[in-house]
């Protein structure tokens, strides 16, 4: 069975994890600004 | 469809079916048909989350989110990143510790059997309910399609893939994933291109997004919520002001409730947490989750921006008063028809004002907010055009059924060319069997390794567990498909399988996090803890008006508070 051996856990690439969480935090900030800029709420 | 579509869509259906039966047939054993013998790469695993999250459901209803109500939905996903991070540091350890086939079986070491089976049979029940809606939903495509009524779609669907998933087992699942997720994704790419290639022979992107925007469908980011009222409405309080806690999305619902909604699914549902467990190390299923995380978030801005797209398509058409040709059947019926005509003659007036007003804001300069009074006229007949939809239903006695999930359907039907529209007819199936697939395995994969082989055969020999595998499949394909009947009512099916989910998920993820938070519960705490979360969300829904979202928060913080303070007791015991 070709299942890691939990004694000697595998290092994993941390900089994946920034990847993630900046490119999330860049893509909420451009919805933002496109929302900002060109929704117009009916009734608003 | 003309028949060069049918060969489109059949010769897809019959290879992604037969590739997927070739590829995991030979399974000899359980670690085979429900893991993959550990062998599936993480491109592989990440793909087939993407499917087996993006149902027909993403694509039918989602479209039809954003064609009536804009963006805003996207917000559910915000907190997708971070859920996903989180799994990785947190949830992979423990389901990587030791081999095992689901997510239960983690909890029989930590609380006992009894927490074990309460969790299995919670994710069952959840499962197969909205299994029944995953594969109901395409069956709206073929049946305004083809005139088969509902009944043969759901059939036709569910035996399908209950045949490539009881022969092929985890493996078909994976690699017919792959395939359909690819289709998906083109599909999904083409119909953008071809909806902003018809609309610029009209006006430019910037005019599009202009008018989109003036018909509020680009609210995609929104950081004050209706209300900032902390204390949640009774139930019974019709009269009251939405508090915070009503309104469904906006950026706090999306990040906190989103984050809880997504770390149940992907870290509890057996159905993605299988996924995860196919792969060769650690390592790998932490890619395969990252994947989702990139790509998840971009990929509803794509749906949710065909549905806004597919708006300013009909403002600069001639859409039918009804999508949902059922709906017109009705309004054309005899005793309907007379009583019709002054609704569809306003309906084509209020149209045609609404297209000129349209054309009058792409033309003017310096975009819609400089025109103050031309674009409180547009917004006007924006609302006029709505309320007459809304008033030809109630006229027809369906006034509490929105035909959401017709929207797409009707644009493929009548917009796209031969060929495409068998492709993209293709990609709604594909879609609904990537879920269907994913759903069925892992509800099998339940059923044999936390029940039947821990109660009621656990001597059973490999070969006697695989045959009841394959038996346990066809009988949760007919099931599922009998569900998916039941759900065969009106409203936007998108929001109904999530708050199917939303009433267990949170709970199933609270027992998982008390297991990781304290060291001293034990069995009782595990399983009284389970059952205090659902409690606790079943007594907020009955008593207080939450949206959905907040469900999974409640169920998760509902079985710490009670685990936490049994396992107090249990200590003592000890």
């Amino acid at each position: 069975m070709s299942v890691q051996d939990p004694k000697q856990p595998e290092k994993f690439d941390t900089r994946l994890y920034w990847g993630v969480g900046i490119t999330a935090i860049l893509w909420m900030l451009l919805l933002y600004w496109f929302t900002a800029t060109f929704n117009i709420p009916l009734g608003g | 469809m003309s028949w060069i579509d049918w060969i489109v869509f059949f010769g897809f259906l019959a290879y992604v079916v037969w590739d997927g039966v070739r590829r995991g047939i030979g399974s000899k054993n359980l670690e085979a048909y429900f893991a993959g013998s550990r062998a599936i790469p993480w491109w592989a695993a990440g793909l087939s989350v993407m499917a087996t999250q993006a149902s027909a459901i993403t694509v039918i209803g989602t479209t039809g989110q954003g064609h009536d109500f804009g963006m805003e939905f996207v917000q559910t996903y915000f907190g997708l990143p971070l859920a996903m991070i989180l799994l990785c540091i947190f949830m992979v350890p423990l389901l990587r510790k030791n081999p095992i086939l689901t997510a239960y079986e983690y909890l029989e070491g930590r609380f006992g059997a009894a927490t074990r089976t309460l969790a299995s049979l919670i994710f069952l029940v959840s499962r197969c309910l909205a299994f029944g809606v995953v594969i109901f939903a395409p069956s709206v495509v073929l049946s305004a399609m083809t005139g088969l009524d509902t009944l043969s779609t759901v059939i036709f669907i569910g035996v399908l893939t209950t045949t490539y998933t009881m022969l092929g087992g985890v493996s078909a699942v994976v690699w017919t994933d792959v395939k359909q997720m690819t289709v998906i994704i083109f599909g999904l790419v083409l119909t953008a291109g071809i909806l902003l290639w018809s609309l610029m022979g009209q006006m430019g992107l910037g005019d599009a997004i202009h008018i989109m925007g003036a018909s509020g469908k680009l609210n995609a980011l929104e950081p004050e919520p209706a209300s900032w009222n902390l204390i949640p409405n009774l139930a019974w309080a019709e009269d009251a002001a939405p508090s915070f806690w009503e309104d469904r999305y906006n950026l706090w619902s999306g990040l906190l409730g989103g984050l809880f909604l997504m770390l149940a699914y992907f870290g509890c549902d057996q159905s993605q947490v299988q996924r995860i467990l196919t792969n060769p190390s650690a390592n790998e299923s932490r890619k395969a989750l990252l994947m989702s995380a990139f790509a998840k978030v971009p990929m509803q801005i794509l749906v949710l921006f065909i549905g806004a797209l597919l708006y300013l398509f009909n403002v600069m058409g001639a859409p039918p008063l009804f999508f949902n040709p059922n709906h017109k059947a009705l309004a054309e019926s005899s005793q309907n028809i007379e009583a019709f005509r002054p609704i569809e003659e306003q309906y084509r007036q209020a149209l045609q004002q609404q297209r000129r007003l349209a054309l009058q804001l792409a033309e003017a300069p310096d975009g819609p907010s400089s025109h103050p009074r031309l674009l409180e006229r547009y917004q006007a007949s924006v609302s006029q055009v709505s309320a007459l939809r809304q008033q030809a239903r109630a006229r027809i006695g369906v006034g509490d059924q929105r035909d959401t999930n017709y929207v797409f359907p009707h644009f493929i039907l009548h917009n796209l060319p031969p060929m495409v529209l068998g492709l993209l007819v293709a990609a709604i199936f594909a879609a609904a069997m990537s879920s269907a697939d994913s759903a069925l395995n892992s509800l099998t994969s339940s059923t044999i390794v936390d029940l039947y082989k821990r109660w009621l055969r656990p001597d059973a020999s490999e070969r006697q567990a695989l045959l009841a595998s394959r038996i346990t499949t066809v009988f949760w394909g007919i099931a599922a498909t009998s569900a998916a009947l039941l759900f065969a009512g009106g409203g936007s099916v998108i929001e109904l399988i999530n708050r199917v989910g939303s009433f267990f998920y949170g709970s199933l993820l609270g027992v998982f996090v008390l297991a990781m938070i304290s060291k001293r519960a034990g069995p009782w705490a595990g399983f009284l803890g389970l059952i205090g979360g659902m409690a606790s969300v079943l007594a907020v829904h009955w008593t207080l008006r939450v949206g959905f979202l907040w469900y999974n928060v409640i169920g998760c913080l509902g079985v710490l508070a009670v685990g936490l303070a049994v396992s107090r007791f249990e200590e003592r015991r000890l």
